[in-house]
C-alpha cells in the first residue's frame, strides 16, 4: 500500500499539472492517478481538546473523506464528541491561506498597507531583517514568540531551541499560560513534578466524582461519557457538581451547588476544617508522607506594578512558603466554619456538609476534577493546592479511584507546553532556565558552549502583550493560536502592541483569524494530518500520527517554518564573540546547522518513516520528527519523565510516561505501578519523599460588581466549538449548531433591565463593550447577579471586557470574574 | 467514476500546481506587484475595536426531516429543536428514538445499546454527539467548505 499511495499522490499532482499544460501523461501514471477508491484508515489523536481521543482518519487519494472514533483507543473506547466526529471538514474551509501575506504599500512592507501575497523567500527576508534589528536594538527580549498547547511535540521543541539556544531569548510562551499555568505551579509546589499522579482509569474505580467548576459535559465530553458509564453501571456513584452557574454537568448531579464567584477557596478550606474537626484526617499518612507549609498572603493580582491594587498589596507576587506543623495548619483552617462557607458561597449548609462527608468517608474513593474554573483564577495556584490538601489529608491519592485530577485544555498542553517546556522560565522535563545545573544539562544535550542559555526567565504571556505595547519587544511570532481573540483586555493591552508602529507581528495559521488580520505578516500553515505529529494528553499519554495528505498551496508546517527561518541567521550574527570563541566550530554556521543539522537531529534517514508522506523529512533530507523527538527524550529519560522509543508510538495508541522498559505508568508515586517509587507511597518529586499540604487563605477577587457595573461576567467555551472556532467555525454543521455567542442571564435580571429573551444588548466593563443577545433559557441557567458568555465567536469579542489580572504566582489570567453592566440596544 | 475523479482533480488543481512548484524549495519570486489578498476573519470586515450588530438568537425548527450524512460514520444531525432534557431519571430523546418508541422517528443506532436493550452509559448523553441545525443563520456568515466524500452529498 505505502509505495502505491505515494505514487498515487504524486501521480495525481502530475496529472493536475499536465492538464494545465495541456499535455498527456504516460499511461501508467494516468492509471495510478485514478487508482485507489477504497478508504485508507490511519490513526491520529483528535485535533481538539486535552482528552486526547484517538480517531481513525479515512483518506482517499490526497483527501480526508471521513473519520471515525478509534475502537482500539483506551481513552475514548470507540466514541468521540461532536467536534471529533466532524474532524474531516476542518481542513477544507474555503478560506484556507495558501500564500504568505505581507502588509504592503507601493510594493514594499508598510505597517499601514494591505496584506498582499509574497513568496516564502520574501516573507523570511523581511522577517529576518526585523528580527536582526530587534535583537540589536533591544537584546534577547526584543524578539518574542507565542505558541500553544496545539504545537506538536517537535514543533514546540524546535521553537524552544530556536529561541532559547539560537536567539538566547527566553521570550517564548504558549497560550497554555492562559489555561494550565495554575495547575502546573500547584503540582510543582505540592509534589515537585508536574502533571497528575492518576489517570483516566480512575473513572472506572471512583465512587464519588466532584466537579470543581468543571463543565466536563461540554468541555471534556468523552470523559463525561466515561463518568456517565460509571454512574449508570454503579448506581451508588455520587456526583457533586459545583459552579457559579448551572450548566450541562448539572444533569448528572446528586449534589448540585451554585456558589458565589471566588468562594471555592472558602469551601475548600471548610472541607479541610471539617476533616480535622471530624477526625477524618489520616494521621499516619500525613506523618509519613506530608509536610505542612503556609503560603505568603496578600500577593496582589499580577497587574502592572503601578496599578493601585499592586501598590496596596503587602507581598505582590510572593510565592514563598513557611514551614508549619499540623496543629498550626489546623488553627489556620479553623476559621473556615460551615457557617462562614455557607455565608460566603451561598450554598446551603446541608449540601456543603454532604460534599465534606464524601472526602471524609474512609471507604469512599473520590475523584476530584477541575479545569478552567480553578485554573483561570486570581488565586488559581492556591485553589489547586487546596484540592490536593483534601486528598493528602485523607490519603486518597495515588490509588485507583482516589485521584485529584487536573483536566487539560489543549491537545498537547501537557505533551508540548509543559513537558517540552515552551514557557519563559522552563526547559524540557520540568527543568528551569534559572537553575545552573539544568542549563548545563541542556547545553550539553544541545552541544552548545557554556553560557549560551540565558538564566533570566523571559516575560509571561500577559507581560508579552504589555511589552509589545510598551515597545520593549519589537518582533513577535504567533503560531497555532488566536490570542487577539483569546487573550484578555483586548483594547487596552493586546491590540496596542500589535498596532505599535515599532513592532512587526507575524502570525502562522491555516486560516485568517482575528489575530492574523492585525498581523504584518501572515504565514499559511499546514495543519493536523497534513504533517506528522505527536501530542501528550491530560493523563500523561504521548501519542503520534503520520502525515496523511499534503497541505494546500504554499502552506507549510510550523516545524518547517521554524527550521527554515533558522537558516536566515548565522551564529556570528546572534551570539557575542566571547560565546562563539568557546565553540569556534560554529563560526559562520547558520542556526539551522547549529541546532538541527547537528549530527543528532539529522541522524535518522528519511526511509525510517513508514509513511509515504513526510514533507519536512523530504525537504530537509532526514527523518526530522524522529531526530527531534529522540534528542528531546534525552532530557527526561532517567529523570522520571521517560518516553518510549519514537517508533513505538506510531504503532500503539500512546503510552503514559514514565515509560520504562516499554511499560507505561498509570499511577505515579506508588511502587505498585511507578518504577521510580520505592514504597507504596513515595512522593519522590521533592527529594524527601514527601508532598506539601499548603495553608492558603481566602483573598478577594480583583474586582467585584458595584453600583455601576452590577453583574458578574464569567466566560468560557461551548461543546460545539473549539476555543476561538478557527476550525469549528468553518465546519458548516458546527457553525449552524451554535452560530453565535449569547449572554445567559437570569430572567429576573433581564426583567429588571427591561429585557426579554433574544433582545440585543450591550455588555460593558471598565475596559470595553460588546454587542450580543440575551438568553434567559437554554443549556445554562445563571443565578441572579451573574451572566455567562462564550468566547468562540469572533464577531463578539467578549475578552475586550476582561481585566488582565492574573494569579500572581502562575501568571494565568482570571477569565471567570469581572464586573459588567448590561443594557438594551437602542 | 472517472468524471467524479476529474471533478476532484480540478478542484485540487490550483493547490497542486503550487505544491509542485514549491516541492523542494519554496517559490523564490517576489511578486511585489500582486494585488492585496481580499480576506477577512470570521469577524467579517468589522475592526477589532468596533461592534457589529448581533444577529438574532439561533432558532431551531419544531419539526424537520432527516438530514443526509455527508460522510461515513458521521453522527446524524438533529433536524428539529434540541431542547429535550437528559437527566439520570430520564432521557427524553429516547421517547421518540428509543427501541420502544411508538412514533415514526429514526431509531437510535444498535451500537449504542447494551445487551439488555438499555443505552450504554457512554452513549447516554445524546447531546455529546448529536446537534441541531439553526434555521436562521445568515448564509453570508457561513464559510464554504470543500470537503466531499465520494458517494455522499456535499
Amino acid at each position: 500500500m505505502s509505495i502505491d499511495r505515494r505514487q498515487f499522490i504524486k501521480a495525481q499532482a502530475a496529472l493536475a499539472a499536465a492538464s494545465v499544460a495541456g499535455i498527456s501523461l504516460p499511461a501508467h501514471l494516468a492509471k495510478a492517478a485514478q487508482a485507489p477508491s477504497r478508504i485508507l484508515w490511519q490513526k491520529a489523536p483528535c485535533r481538539f481538546c486535552g482528552v486526547g481521543c484517538s480517531v481513525l482518519v479515512g483518506t482517499q487519494g490526497n483527501r480526508v473523506v471521513a473519520t471515525q472514533a478509534d475502537p482500539k483507543s483506551p481513552v475514548n473506547q470507540g466514541r468521540t464528541c461532536v467536534k471529533g466526529y466532524f474532524l474531516p471538514k476542518i481542513m477544507y474551509g474555503d478560506d484556507r491561506l495558501q500564500q504568505p501575506l505581507l502588509r504592503m504599500k507601493d510594493g514594499k512592507f508598510h505597517k499601514q498597507g494591505d496584506l498582499t501575497p509574497v513568496s516564502w523567500d520574501t516573507a523570511f527576508d523581511v522577517m529576518a531583517s526585523k528580527w536582526k534589528k530587534a535583537l540589536k536594538d533591544k537584546g534577547p527580549n526584543g524578539v518574542g514568540m507565542f505558541g500553544s498547547g496545539q504545537w506538536t511535540i517537535w514543533e514546540g521543541y524546535a521553537a524552544v531551541k530556536m529561541m532559547k539556544a539560537g536567539f538566547r531569548s527566553n521570550n517564548i510562551e504558549p497560550n497554555a499560560r492562559h489555561c494550565m499555568a495554575s495547575a502546573v505551579v500547584g503540582f510543582l509546589r505540592a509534589f515537585g513534578i508536574d502533571e497528575p499522579m492518576g489517570c483516566y482509569d480512575d473513572f472506572e474505580h471512583a465512587d464519588v466524582f466532584v466537579l470543581w467548576g468543571s463543565n466536563a459535559a461540554e468541555m471534556h465530553p468523552v470523559l463525561w461519557q466515561r463518568m456517565a458509564d460509571r454512574k449508570l453501571s454503579h448506581p451508588q456513584t455520587e456526583f457533586h457538581v459545583l459552579s457559579t452557574f448551572e450548566h450541562r454537568s448539572f444533569d448528572m448531579a446528586d449534589n448540585a451547588m451554585v456558589m458565589k464567584p471566588q468562594s471555592d477557596l472558602v469551601i475548600l478550606n471548610y472541607i479541610a476544617n471539617y476533616l480535622i474537626e471530624h477526625d477524618a484526617v489520616d494521621q499516619d499518612f500525613i506523618k509519613e508522607h506530608c509536610n505542612f507549609t503556609k503560603a505568603a498572603e496578600d500577593i496582589g493580582y499580577g497587574l502592572r506594578p503601578d496599578h493601585p491594587l499592586e501598590k496596596a498589596a503587602a507581598n505582590p507576587g510572593d510565592g514563598s512558603m513557611s514551614p508549619i506543623d499540623f496543629e498550626a495548619y489546623a488553627t489556620l483552617m479553623s476559621e473556615y466554619t460551615l457557617e462562614k462557607a455557607h455565608q460566603m458561597s451561598g450554598v446551603p449548609k446541608a449540601q456543603l456538609e454532604s460534599l465534606a462527608k464524601a472526602y471524609a468517608d474512609p471507604d469512599t474513593k473520590v475523584m476530584s476534577l477541575w479545569c478552567m474554573g480553578i485554573n483561570q483564577h486570581v488565586r488559581g495556584v492556591w485553589a489547586n493546592n487546596a484540592i490536593y490538601n483534601l486528598h493528602l489529608l485523607t490519603g486518597k491519592i495515588c490509588q485507583p479511584g482516589n485521584s485529584p485530577f487536573s483536566l487539560t485544555g489543549q491537545p498537547s498542553a501537557c505533551g508540548t507546553a509543559r513537558e517540552v517546556g515552551t514557557f519563559a522560565h522552563r526547559l524540557p522535563a520540568d527543568m528551569l532556565v534559572a537553575n545552573d545545573k539544568h542549563r548545563a544539562l541542556a547545553e550539553e544535550i544541545w552541544q552548545l558552549p557554556e553560557g549560551t542559555i540565558n538564566p533570566k526567565p523571559g516575560p509571561h504571556a500577559v507581560l508579552q502583550n504589555r511589552m509589545l505595547k510598551d515597545g520593549e519587544t519589537n518582533v513577535y511570532w504567533v503560531q497555532c493560536n488566536n490570542n487577539m481573540q483569546a487573550g484578555p483586555n483586548t483594547n487596552e493591552e493586546a491590540l496596542p502592541g500589535y498596532l505599535n508602529p515599532d513592532n512587526f507581528i507575524v502570525v502562522s495559521d491555516p486560516y485568517p483569524t482575528v489575530t492574523a488580520m492585525v498581523a504584518d505578516l501572515v504565514l499559511p500553515t499546514a495543519m493536523w494530518v497534513e504533517k506528522e505529529g505527536g501530542t501528550g494528553n491530560a493523563e500523561r499519554r504521548t501519542h503520534f500520527w503520520h502525515q496523511m495528505v499534503t497541505a494546500p498551496g504554499g502552506s507549510r508546517s510550523d516545524l518547517w517554518q521554524v527550521m527554515e527561518f533558522c537558516k536566515r541567521f548565522t551564529a556570528d550574527e546572534v551570539w557575542p564573540p566571547e560565546l562563539l570563541a568557546k565553540a569556534p566550530q560554529y563560526q559562520g554556521k547558520t542556526l539551522y546547522e547549529v541546532l538541527f543539522a547537528n549530527e543528532q537531529v539529522d541522524r535518522f534517514p528519511r526511509e525510517q518513516c513508514l509513511s509515504p508522506l513526510n514533507d519536512e523529512s523530504d525537504h530537509f533530507g532526514y527523518y526530522v520528527q524522529k531526530g527531534l523527538f529522540e534528542e528531546y527524550a534525552r532530557f527526561g529519560r532517567g529523570h522520571a519523565h521517560d518516553l518510549d522509543d519514537f517508533d513505538n508510538y506510531h504503532t500503539n495508541r500512546g503510552k503514559r510516561w514514565p515509560v520504562v522498559d516499554g511499560k507505561e505508568t498509570r499511577w505515579r508515586y506508588t511502587n505498585s505501578d511507578d518504577p521510580y517509587a520505592s514504597a507504596a507511597v513515595d512522593f519522590y518529586g521533592k527529594g524527601d519523599g514527601k508532598a506539601l499540604i499548603i495553608a492558603n487563605p481566602y483573598e478577594p477577587p480583583v474586582e467585584s460588581p458595584d453600583e455601576e457595573y452590577d453583574l458578574w461576567l464569567t466566560t468560557g467555551r461551548v461543546l460545539e466549538h473549539w476555543h476561538t472556532a478557527t476550525m469549528t467555525g468553518r465546519v458548516p454543521e458546527l457553525k449552524q449548531a451554535y452560530p453565535n455567542a449569547k449572554v445567559y442571564m437570569h430572567a429576573n435580571d433581564a426583567k429588571a433591565r427591561g429585557l426579554t429573551h433574544g433582545d440585543e444588548i450591550i455588555v460593558t466593563s471598565r475596559r470595553g463593550e460588546v454587542r450580543s443577545r440575551v438568553a434567559t433559557k437554554g443549556r445554562n441557567r445563571c443565578p441572579e447577579g451573574l451572566v455567562f458568555m462564550a468566547f468562540f465567536d469572533a464577531s463578539q469579542l467578549v475578552n475586550k471586557l476582561l481585566i488582565d489580572a492574573t494569579d500572581p504566582l502562575s501568571k494565568e489570567t482570571d477569565f471567570k470574574k469581572c464586573a459588567v453592566n448590561v443594557r438594551k440596544v437602542g | 467514476m472517472k468524471a467524479r475523479i476529474q471533478n476532484q482533480l480540478s478542484a485540487m488543481l490550483a493547490a497542486l500546481v503550487i505544491t509542485l512548484v514549491g516541492c523542494s524549495e519554496p517559490a523564490a519570486n517576489t511578486n511585489s506587484s500582486a494585488a492585496p489578498a481580499n480576506i477577512h476573519s470570521l469577524r467579517g470586515k468589522t475592526p477589532v475595536t468596533e461592534q457589529a450588530p448581533a444577529p438574532a438568537l439561533a432558532s431551531y425548527p419544531g419539526k424537520g426531516t432527516m438530514i443526509a450524512r455527508t460522510y461515513q460514520h458521521q453522527p446524524p444531525l438533529i433536524p428539529h429543536k434540541p431542547d429535550y432534557p437528559i437527566t439520570m431519571k430520564r432521557n427524553m430523546c429516547q421517547n421518540c428514538h428509543g427501541l420502544d418508541a411508538k412514533i415514526d422517528a429514526p431509531s437510535t443506532h444498535y451500537s449504542h445499546f447494551a445487551d439488555d436493550s438499555e443505552l450504554k452509559g457512554g452513549f447516554y448523553f445524546c447531546n455529546s454527539c448529536h446537534v441541531a441545525q439553526a434555521e436562521n443563520v445568515e448564509s453570508s456568515s457561513i464559510v464554504g467548505n470543500q470537503f466531499h466524500a465520494p458517494g455522499y452529498p456535499q
